[in-house]
């Protein structure tokens, strides 16, 4: 395979065998005490409004066994087994769950699907195992926030998550918190597969390290992430709130191949100073009666670079198929870009497909409407996007979208003035 | 019998020209387009390079043939080719339309992709509308025949508009036969400070004639551009629509409409180029696909940096009508610029069921209320085309396909 070039992303080559393949998740913390942190990401952790202990574990101070998260932790474990819920490291379900494994891994992003899934699949290590047998509600969001072993699984991460019949799960990845981490590439593989009238929610928030003020540094995101809405009447949600990385490639798609079956898609992407996004959906309609939309916010400030790249596709088999998408992009500044490409292609007569985009600046009206009321123009800014992300936010779960909020603010700060 | 790649490397070798030269080496560095490239993933074109094709065959048209096909249009000057050949017995050239005469002019613009390149080095002839200063408006028929199995046809249309000047131009591509016959065309537009012209391309093709035409305009200041493309008929059709502003104010509206029905395959390819402020670029391209036809839209918006002020439109809508019928279409935009106001949308669909219920309880037929709908959409485009007389020709096209 051939590194693809098709995306509107500017980057040096890789050198991937420089890349080091595994790493243990080391015991040994980084800092004794949170003193020895550096107070710049203390002070967003306080910003964000994260409690003291869990800032300590991002911050990857060591931590005493018996604090109330852990103990948290494995209080909702035993909850949720008892639902017959499996929640665990692909390691343990390799060893505990071979049948499902073997049954479900690769089945939605198959090894030859693209440059970075065979090479996540040739070299992934560990990863998270989600699976919600029939008719069972999933009581909480699962996250991989309260799995603290999960958070040093290394770049290249697989993620299974299988719903039985009328199930529902909501599953959150990544955190507000800025990510230090050392690795520059992640190359993850998303797999969800939703049986008859299961429904899976995805959330993501990412915001890792976008590399410094000059465009150095940063990690490159190359993640793959599908649905497949198997059963009939299925539905798969996606919502993301993407700020970090110093490059980001991703297009969670859904295959809607149950009849009835629906999908959504909601997304934020904010990019400053010198990062790249190049993100998006794909929405495959192969069953009858299926339903999809597609909401894309895009926020380029600084020096920056934001695309929306998605694709809706209505098979000749997809009878009454309906979607909707809108992407509209905000730029901030006379030096960043913003870019939509959208591909929809229509093989059946009665679908009914539609598209709207459009690409502007905040009026300066309405900056100074909030200016004439007391706001600075930093804070009227922040105001006016968090309005226009709004409709993707509010579909995030309740904690995590104060947490959204607050983080759109914090990207912006210092590009305005 | 002869590829392209070897009939213009012997006109290049033949001619002492530069230009010519400089051509061929840019012909040669664009790749051959296939299937696994973006903007020609939906059909290959690879035989228009690899197989044997016969290049200008001997003119056989004749004077009915031109009467029918021009028969109720109004024009100022007409212009009459015969696969890629001036017909001058019978043209009616004026003072400021005309055949191109000299082979190369100086200031030839660069190539878009390989098949206008090959074209610009190929054609041996091509309408040269050159409009003084300060003209008055004026009608210009372009008609364009072709016949010859397996034949191979290269033509280039070159249309220089001065300062407040302005013209219309209609052209119209005919084939006569349904042999084979593949068909390069390059238009290429200059507007000057103040000029407007209006470009119409019309395609009445036969079921085995493929064409691939590359129309690029050159936007001064000021300058008003309006092409639109009407594909009627053809086994394959395609238009590549460059506009490139380089001067403020100047604006730009482009529209088309493709009607692929049995076999057929029409493509439009859109690219408008913003390097100055203030400019205005409206899109409107419509389609109708029915049995197997296949119909693309891709449009691409570039706002530069410099172009602060943009302001855009881009609209595509499709109707399918049968199972089979496919349309792909990708409006794009791409923007460096933050003052700007960039809107594009896409739609595809079929005909309103709730408005085909309405007329039917005022007692029109499902099948009347069908054609009056459709009608009615086709109209939103037709109505852009300014000469009444044109206008009412392509209505009456599409019309009986229906």
């Amino acid at each position: 395979m051939e590194h693809p070039s098709w995306a509107h992303i500017n980057l040096p080559p890789i050198d991937y065998q420089s890349i080091s393949y595994y790493a243990q998740p080391s015991d040994k913390a980084k800092y004794e005490s949170l003193d020895e942190v550096e107070p710049e990401i203390l002070e967003t952790f306080n910003k964000l409004g994260i409690p003291l202990e869990e800032q300590k574990i991002l911050a990857g101070v060591a931590v005493d066994a018996v604090i109330d998260s852990v103990s948290v932790h494995t209080q909702f474990r035993d909850k949720l087994e008892k639902m017959g819920i499996l929640f665990c490291s692909f390691s343990e379900a390799a060893r505990d769950y071979p049948d499902l494994v073997k049954k479900y891994l690769g089945s939605v992003v198959p090894y030859t699907d693209n440059y970075y899934a065979a090479l996540n699949s040739a070299v992934f290590s560990d990863g998270s195992f989600v699976y919600i047998p029939k008719n069972v509600r999933c009581p909480m969001e699962l996250s991989t926030y309260f799995r603290i072993n999960a958070i040093n699984t290394g770049q290249f991460e697989r993620t299974l998550i299988i719903a039985e019949d009328n199930s529902y799960v909501s599953y959150l990845e990544g955190c507000t918190a800025p990510m230090r981490d050392e690795n520059q590439l992640h190359a993850a593989v998303v797999e969800l597969i939703a049986l008859d009238n299961a429904e899976i929610k995805y959330s993501t928030v990412q915001n890792w390290y976008p590399g410094n003020k000059e465009g150095k540094g940063g990690i490159y995101n190359f993640v793959t992430k599908r649905g497949l809405c198997k059963g009939n009447g299925s539905k798969i949600l996606w919502t993301q709130v993407e700020t970090g990385s110093a490059v980001t490639w991703k297009y969670p798609s859904t295959i809607l191949k149950g009849n009835n079956s629906v999908s959504e898609f909601y997304s934020v992407a904010v990019t400053n100073n010198f990062q790249q996004a190049d993100t998006g959906t794909k929405m495959i309609h192969i069953g009858k009666n299926t339903k999809s939309t597609i909401i894309s916010k895009g926020i380029s400030l600084g020096k920056s670079s934001n695309a929306y790249r998605g694709l809706v596709r209505i098979a000749k088999t997809a009878e009454n198929a309906r979607n909707f998408s809108q992407c509209d992009s905000l730029l901030i500044g006379s030096q960043c870009a913003a870019h939509t490409f959208p591909y929809i292609d229509v093989h059946n007569n009665t679908a009914i497909v539609e598209h709207e985009a459009t690409t502007s600046k905040i009026a300066d009206d309405q900056i100074f409407y909030c200016n004439q009321r007391g706001l600075k123009t930093e804070d009227a800014i922040a105001l006016i996007v968090n309005g226009f992300a709004k409709e993707v936010l509010n579909k995030l779960p309740l904690e995590f979208a104060m947490e959204a909020h607050k983080l759109i603010a914090i990207s912006m700060e210092g590009s305005v003035g | 019998m002869q590829t392209i790649t070897s009939y213009i490397h012997h006109i290049q070798q033949q001619s002492n020209n530069t230009q010519a030269k400089q051509l061929f080496a840019e012909y040669e560095a664009f790749p051959i387009p296939t299937k696994r490239l973006e903007d020609w993933k939906f059909k290959d074109t690879q035989d228009w390079f690899t197989s044997l094709y016969t290049f200008t065959p001997p003119s056989k048209i004749t004077q009915q043939q031109l009467d029918a096909a021009i028969e109720s249009l109004q024009f100022d000057a007409l212009l009459v080719f015969e696969n890629g050949l001036y017909h001058n017995s019978f043209s009616r050239p004026n003072s400021i339309a005309s055949a191109i005469t000299n082979d190369f002019e100086a200031d030839i613009p660069h190539c878009t992709n390989k098949f206008e390149c090959a074209s610009l080095i190929g054609a041996q002839s091509g309408a040269a509308i050159h409009v003084a200063a300060k003209h008055e408006k004026q009608h210009v028929l372009i008609v364009s025949f072709f016949q010859g199995n397996q034949s191979y046809s290269l033509q280039k249309n070159r249309i220089y508009v001065h300062a407040d000047s302005h013209i219309i131009i209609t052209e119209l591509q005919i084939s006569l036969s349904d042999e084979p016959i593949r068909i390069n065309h390059s238009v290429s537009i200059k507007c000057m400070q103040k000029s407007s012209c209006e470009y119409t391309s019309v395609q009445h093709l036969g079921s085995k004639t493929e064409l691939i035409q590359t129309i690029s305009c050159l936007q001064e200041q000021e300058s008003t551009c309006t092409i639109s493309n009407f594909p009627i008929s053809g086994a394959y059709v395609r238009t590549n629509v460059y506009v490139d502003k380089i001067a403020p104010h100047s604006h730009a509206f482009l529209h088309g409409f493709f009607f692929p029905a049995a076999q057929e395959h029409f493509e439009t390819y859109v690219e408008a180029i913003h390097n100055a402020p203030e400019c205005e670029t409206h899109q409107l391209y419509q389609g109708i696909a029915k049995d197997t036809g296949i119909g693309v839209f891709s449009g691409k918006l570039h706002v530069a940096r410099e172009a602060q002020k943009t302001n855009t439109t881009q609209n595509n809508k499709n109707i399918l009508l049968s199972k089979t019928a496919k349309i792909h279409s990708k409006p794009q935009l791409e923007i460096y610029a933050d003052d700007v106001s960039c809107t594009h949308g896409s739609t595809t669909g079929q005909i309103d069921n709730e408005a085909l219920w309405y007329m039917q309880t005022r007692g029109i037929s499902r099948e009347a209320a069908t054609k009056l709908l459709l009608k009615g959409f086709i109209t939103d485009v037709i109505s852009k085309v300014s000469n009444e007389s044109v206008k009412n020709a392509i209505m009456k096209a599409l019309e009986n396909k229906l």
